[in-house]
């Protein structure tokens, strides 16, 4: 586990001579809490490079996920009213909204990113996700997960809804970054 | 005019530790020579993020060594010194030692 997440969130030269030194010194008898400390600092080390590497990029990321969702919580109000009425609907539109729009949004941004950028994307979309800045956002999700007849959602689905929230938009901007190229390719053999 | 890139503390001990155990620097050994020599316990991930400082700025070369079982199919990457990387490491070095007081250096 704690190498897939070394090969999902660290990136570079590097990044195999790094699993190959932690395979070989936890074959030596090193600890579990060893390796996972160890894969913890590449992981907050390759972000802090990302960050001083793509800063611009990390910051416009963050400024127009805060836009975005700025814009987009109170569009949702009346889907969510309609929404709540309807049981059955309630837990779709909750799965849609919370998957899709991170997707979509961060789809967009990786249409507009025009080198390598993703990660600066993602850390920008997580700094937009997880600050008070993007509270409209939270409050519609927390209303969303409510029930009717419920008293509420707990403050820590809040904080997990977001920082998964951040997850896929990061996913949304690393697949349209992927299939780009297959699109080109499609249209340059298609279009005459 | 363009500012010097002067050395940070921890890329002089990474490149003082090159020059220490080549031809077999990798980042293992590196880490090793600094923990035993210095008592400083550094992760991996800084010992490579430093490498790849001192890689961009021409003070280090690398090659890469044969791929092993035990490292899960994966080959070494063992550092170098390059002329540069020589005279900055000689040249900061000197200037710690002309700076620091005599009390320092006995």
């Amino acid at each position: 586990m704690a190498t897939a997440l070394l090969r999902c969130f660290v990136a570079g030269r590097y990044r195999d001579d790094l699993e190959g030194d932690l395979l070989e010194e936890w074959a030596a008898g090193r600890t579990a809490a060893w390796y996972w400390g160890q894969v913890m600092h590449a992981v907050c080390e390759h972000a802090g490079f990302v960050i001083r590497q793509q800063a611009a990029t990390c910051l416009a990321a963050a400024l127009f996920f805060c836009g975005a969702l700025w814009v987009i919580a109170p569009l949702t109000y009346p889907v969510m009213d309609w929404a709540r009425a309807t049981e059955p609907l309630r837990v779709m539109v909750l799965l849609g909204w919370l998957a899709g729009v991170p997707v979509i949004l961060g789809g967009m941004a990786g249409v507009t990113e025009r080198s390598r950028r993703v990660g600066a994307i993602l850390i920008g979309a997580a700094f937009a996700w997880l600050t008070p800045v993007t509270s409209p956002f939270n409050f519609v999700v927390c209303d969303l997960c409510a029930s009717p007849a419920g008293s509420g959602t707990p403050d820590a689905l809040l904080y997990l809804t977001s920082a998964a929230s951040a997850l896929l938009a990061g996913l949304g901007a690393w697949t349209v970054r992927k299939l780009r190229p297959a699109f080109h390719t499609h249209f340059q053999e298609n279009i005459p | 005019m363009r500012r010097r890139d002067y050395l940070g503390h921890l890329e002089l001990m990474v490149l003082l530790a090159v020059w220490r155990l080549k031809p077999e620097a990798h980042a293992l050994s590196i880490a090793r020579e600094i923990e035993e020599r210095c008592g400083y316990s550094l992760a991996l991930a800084g010992i490579y993020s430093t490498l790849e400082r001192l890689r961009e700025k021409r003070l280090i070369d690398s090659s890469r060594g044969e791929p092993t079982p035990i490292r899960g199919g994966r080959a070494r990457t063992y550092f170098d010194l390059t002329p540069a990387g020589h005279a900055e490491a000689q040249s900061t070095f000197n200037a710690l030692a002309r700076l620091a007081p005599r009390a320092v250096l006995s």
